[in-house]
């Protein structure tokens, strides 16, 4: 056997085993990267929370595993050895030498190969060796891509879609009260107090798996209290808008206009001091304190509304000085002056409520958005009605819409009949069409339908006055 | 380690059989394929069994083979009234010259170099039998006396497939004893002109001989330093185990359609007839092509077909195409 021979025999056992290694190791990877990503399918979906449990971990070692796994067979597959016969008629395949090299490969190898090696039909120096068979990978990398791929489903959070929605909820609220606040339509302390619940309430919410049933009453509580502010600043203000409208158009009514003035800047003083109208000139603001120093002293206001008016510095109380009392043309004036300052005011309220469009007291402020709503089955009173937001000018308001001697403003009456399920009506029309037909005919019971009944009599009728007209011919 | 012949023996040897080759397709024209099939049997040293039909030049083959090779031959006719003891030879009443009356072994028509058994299928069972252990031992025992056959010893069978009435069928047993059956076909048209051209009577011209006894032996003693490697040893043996049903790791078909497999014989067989070829082919070891051409002359008749696969037109040679892409040659 000479050295080429023995090389070639060599190269073609390395060969061999290379093959072996990947042929052995392909289908355990595959059976480890498949048995893997089944595991990885129901951890990642179907197991709630899997990152608080503290599974996140376990993706490096499962990749790991799978890679190093299989690993273990590699050493007894590399350990198989090929017999040198086998070798030998492998290479004379390879060489279709037809049996020359696997004589040759027998003989000893210091026996003279007698020249027989050059008979070989492919020459041992231009053999080739077989091509590497790659086939066995592609099942394993498609099990690779599977299993690649399941590292990409994210892990099932519990209850996501729920805690996305609390999130929503109450950043809306918290922006809500933000812009309320921005505005200066709510106080400071309180928008300071519910922003703090709120914060209390999103911590909870994020720690305690969501929310439960107290955490979700806080946060409705905290939510209505925002909307109603919002609502009652705005009824507030629509309410000083009437007012002054009301002063202006009936300025000789001075005591009345006084009246209306005072108690709504009262409750705007109050209440939403941010909303006070700040006069456009010193003059107009001392004709103003004036106006009010004189309610005051004929008793319309409390003393307590005196001191938020003067507390946000609307009125001063006279010193001394005596002025004169009001009149016409000075609520007139007012009058105005309030409607323009508070009209603005009106403009700021619309636009923190056309930021969010979805609540009550923005759906009033909104045109055309809808507007209160008495609850089901009753429909909304201002839906579409334009007039709904120049409350303040009595006389626009809409026909059946009017003042009520306290100030208070009736926006609609409504009569209607007692609702009726269409249900119900289809229930009847069938008890009906069941209890004449023909088959429920029994003559002690049954009853003449009331359409039929005219017919009926008509019949009779008819069928008497046939028998008369027949008897006075015979006569 | 075994040892190749150098390249000049080889090509010695390899021309004396292409002689013998030569003179077999002068007798027998376009039959090149079976001439070759049979001297590969006979310098196996197997016994071969030609089947076909009448007059497609069995006999004639046989008769040219013993004619070049130089061996001492005999003819035996085959009929359903022959004894054994008409092949094998019997005792006889003799007087010898001084007298003396003893009854001496004549030997019959098998103690030859070359017994062409022709129509083997006509004789009975029992004379059939008389073969057996000539063919496999080369030796006749006959009263109390086991007798020597000449060496070389060949039996050269021919059988007709058709005409089966008054036959009997060979036995299992004496099938496993033919090395190689092969099937006589009829030959082409041009070849068929050709033979109608040069012998209008039949008659085919005398053949001298090309090599003797010893030239033969010595051609069968060529065979046997013929290498035979290891990874061709495992084949055959792969091979021929897996003609056998009984073993688990047989294919399928084998499973369902065989009821017998070949024997170790056959593998013996199978073996020694690749270095027959291996020899004409003028190479020094056997390669696996080489059982692949004789595996259906070697394993064919030993292989006992089930009612199966009659039934579904299994024969034992697509038995043996079918093992032959199911055993890979490297295991």
């Amino acid at each position: 056997m000479s050295d080429l021979l023995q090389r070639r025999l060599a190269q073609l056992h390395r060969h061999r085993r290379l093959q072996r290694c990947f042929n052995g190791l392909m289908p355990l990877w595959m059976i480890t990267f498949s048995c893997l990503a089944l595991c990885l399918i129901p951890l990642r979906l179907a197991t709630p929370s899997a990152d608080s449990l503290g599974f996140t971990w376990l993706d490096l070692p499962l990749f790991l595993a799978a890679l190093l796994l299989p690993l273990y067979k590699l050493p007894q597959i590399w350990n198989i050895h090929d017999t040198p016969s086998r070798l030998a008629g492998e290479l004379d395949l390879l060489t279709h030498s037809n049996g020359l090299v696997m004589g040759l490969a027998e003989t000893h190898p210091t026996t003279p190969d007698n020249n027989w090696q050059s008979h070989i039909r492919v020459p041992l120096e231009n053999m080739q060796m077989p091509n590497f068979r790659w086939a066995a990978s592609l099942p394993t990398l498609a099990a690779f891509a599977c299993f690649c791929l399941c590292f990409f489903i994210p892990n099932n959070r519990a209850n996501t879609p729920q805690q996305q929605y609390i999130q929503t909820l109450l950043q809306k609220t918290e922006s809500q009260l933000d812009d309320l606040h921005k505005e200066k339509i709510i106080p400071d302390d309180w928008a300071e107090q519910q922003q703090q619940k709120l914060a209390t309430l999103r911590q909870r919410a994020q720690t305690n798996n969501g929310m439960d049933q107290q955490t979700w009453q806080a946060f409705d509580s905290i939510s209505r209290d925002v909307r109603d502010a919002g609502t009652a600043a705005a009824k507030r203000l629509a309410e000083s808008l009437a007012a002054a409208e009301r002063s202006r158009a009936q300025p000789e009514q001075l005591n009345l206009a006084l009246r209306d003035i005072s108690r709504s800047l009262a409750q705007l003083a109050t209440h939403n001091p941010g909303m006070l109208p700040h006069m456009s000139s010193r003059t107009e603001q001392q004709r103003l304190s004036q106006a009010l120093n004189e309610a005051m002293k004929k008793g319309m206001l409390t003393q307590k509304q005196w001191q938020a008016l003067c507390k946000n510095n609307v009125c001063k109380k006279n010193t001394g000085q005596k002025k004169q009392a009001c009149n016409a043309a000075d609520i007139q004036h007012i009058s105005s002056q309030l409607l323009e300052q508070l009209t603005k005011r009106k403009e700021s309220l619309k636009k923190c409520a056309l930021n969010k469009q979805c609540n009550s007291f923005l759906m009033a402020m909104c045109k055309q958005s809808g507007g209160v709503s008495r609850g089901p089955g009753h429909a909304p009173l201002f839906r579409n009605n334009k007039d709904r937001f120049h409350e303040g000018d009595s006389k626009q308001l809409a026909e059946g819409m009017h003042i009520n001697p306290d100030g208070s403003i009736t926006v609609a009456e409504q009569t209607r009949d007692a609702e009726v399920n269409d249900a119900i009506h289809h229930v009847h029309q069938r008890a009906a069409e069941r209890q004449f037909h023909a088959t429920t005919a029994d003559a002690r019971t049954s009853r003449t339908a009331p359409q039929h009944k005219q017919a009926v009599s008509r019949y009779f009728s008819e069928s008497s006055h046939t028998t008369q007209k027949q008897e006075a011919e015979k006569n | 380690m075994t040892t190749l012949l150098s390249e000049s023996d080889i090509s010695h040897f390899q021309s004396r059989a292409s002689e013998l080759l030569t003179g077999l397709n002068t007798a027998l024209l376009g039959q090149e394929e079976l001439t070759k099939l049979v001297l590969i049997g006979v310098l196996s040293g197997g016994h071969v069994l030609l089947e076909g039909l009448p007059g497609l030049g069995k006999t004639e083959l046989i008769k040219a083979l013993a004619a070049l090779s130089g061996l001492d031959h005999k003819r035996i006719q085959f009929t359903p009234d022959l004894l054994p003891a008409d092949i094998t030879g019997t005792q006889v009443f003799e007087e010898s010259d001084d007298h003396g009356r003893q009854l001496t072994f004549r030997p019959g028509p098998l103690f030859s170099q070359l017994v062409l058994a022709d129509e083997i299928n006509r004789a009975s069972p029992k004379t059939q039998s008389a073969l057996l252990q000539a063919m496999a031992e080369k030796q006749v025992s006959a009263f109390d006396q086991t007798y020597d056959l000449p060496q070389p010893f060949f039996v050269l069978a021919t059988q007709n497939p058709i005409e089966q009435d008054g036959t009997y069928p060979l036995p299992e047993a004496q099938l496993d004893r033919f090395a190689l059956k092969l099937s006589v076909t009829g030959i082409s048209t041009d070849t068929l002109t050709d033979l109608l051209r040069t012998r209008p009577h039949g008659i085919a011209t005398p053949l001298t001989a090309v090599t003797n006894t010893e030239g033969l032996q010595e051609l069968m003693q060529a065979v046997a330093q013929i290498a035979l490697p290891e990874a061709v040893l495992s084949y055959i043996a792969r091979l021929v185990n897996a003609t056998r049903p009984e073993l688990a790791d047989s294919p399928e078909l084998i499973q369902h359609h065989v009821r017998w497999g070949a024997s170790p014989r056959a593998a013996i067989a199978l073996g020694r007839s690749a270095c027959a070829a291996a020899l004409l082919a003028g190479r020094p070891s056997v390669g696996f092509t080489d059982v692949q051409q004789l595996a259906g002359a070697v394993l064919g008749h030993r292989i006992i077909c089930s009612y199966e696969a009659g039934l579904s037109n299994i024969t034992s040679t697509s038995i043996v195409e079918h093992l032959l892409s199911e055993v890979p040659e490297v295991c």
